[in-house]
């Protein structure tokens, strides 16, 4: 059986033709979206929309807090809304906090961060890390998302798993599994590696929140059955 | 002396542009990313185009490489393009099966 392909992040706050971004969705071979909007009507509608395109679309909550405390309340207010939860990094506290806690799913470091990542980071490091592919396509943050790339695959690879998503918010900026993956082989991946980024890895951490967002999930490793 | 490997990129815009046109961008995307060395040895030739599909030639190792550098071009003048890789093919024959198959 073929890999089922998800692209991990889909911002919808813009208003675009759904329908048009679902297709193209279909067309580039994804399964499974995660799409992030403030409007919960619109969520609800797209994924609504995604069954009559097979689509199977799950809600996502971007935080970008300050400080540990604010990013601590969002997560205690916010975990049990949203099947995926991620966390812009704009400092080391909010990086080294969102790494290890278990009610955040990916982590993201924006291409200007004010911190390194190095072993301190790779020694605390629990979550996935995220590379929103549309930092490379914009060329005012390309040079730095690289550096960023480049940091990650060498500090982090082996020590925890990197995930590339599209973060499109149209239609025309959407990219293809092959497109998404390519850029970890350039950094030096294997190929199938590089694909698990776009299939297996954010496929797992869907079937797991999903787990946990069900009646019958108890506590980690305990469900009720029956 | 060893024969290089090739593969050849189908490739689907989002608009029909000249050939000209279309590798005056690819050129330029890899040389930004790649610098002029890369793009000398990825030795990227654009072979065919049918309509909004174009086909390119490179050598084996730099796919990704090629991929990568077709999916980072959205502009072309003020407006937007997209580019879109639709199979990788490694000889002219398949090449011909899959764009007669589409």
């Amino acid at each position: 059986m073929g890999r089922s392909y998800v692209d991990f992040w889909i911002n919808l706050d813009e208003e675009v033709d759904q329908s048009e971004m679902l297709s193209e969705i279909r067309k580039l071979g994804f399964r499974r979206v995660v799409v992030s909007s403030m409007d919960k009507a619109r969520l609800e509608e797209f994924k609504k929309l995604g069954e009559s395109f097979g689509v199977e679309v799950y809600g996502k909550i971007v935080l970008v807090p300050e400080d540990r405390p604010a990013l601590l309340k969002d997560l205690r207010s916010r975990r049990g809304e949203y099947e995926v939860v991620s966390v812009i990094c704009n400092n080391l506290e909010v990086a080294l906090t969102s790494a290890r806690d278990s009610r955040v799913d990916t982590v993201i470091f924006p291409p200007g961060k004010k911190f390194r990542i190095d072993k301190g980071v790779a020694a605390v490091i629990k979550n996935s890390i995220e590379l929103p592919f549309r930092w490379l396509v914009d060329e005012t943050t390309r040079r730095e998302f690289i550096r960023l790339a480049f940091e990650v695959v060498n500090h982090l690879f082996g020590k925890t798993s990197i995930i590339v998503s599209s973060s499109a918010s149209r239609p025309l900026e959407l990219r293809s599994p092959f497109e998404l993956s390519s850029l970890l082989e350039v950094l030096g991946l294997d190929r199938n590696v590089a694909l698990d980024s776009v299939s297996t890895i954010p496929g797992r951490i869907i079937e797991t929140n999903l787990l946990k967002l069900s009646p019958s999930y108890v506590a980690r490793g305990v469900l009720r059955v029956g | 002396m060893v024969k290089r490997k090739k593969r050849y990129i189908i490739v689907e815009t989002s608009s029909n542009i000249p050939l000209d046109v279309f590798r005056k961008l690819v050129e330029k995307s890899y040389l930004e990313l790649f610098g002029e060395f890369g793009l000398i040895q990825a030795n990227v030739k654009v072979v065919k185009k049918i309509d909004s599909t174009f086909v390119l030639e490179c050598s084996h190792g730099s796919v990704p490489k090629l991929i990568l550098s077709l999916s980072s071009i959205t502009r072309l003048e003020e407006g937007a393009i997209r580019f879109r890789v639709v199979k990788i093919a490694g000889t002219v024959k398949k090449v011909r099966e899959i764009i007669v198959g589409e």
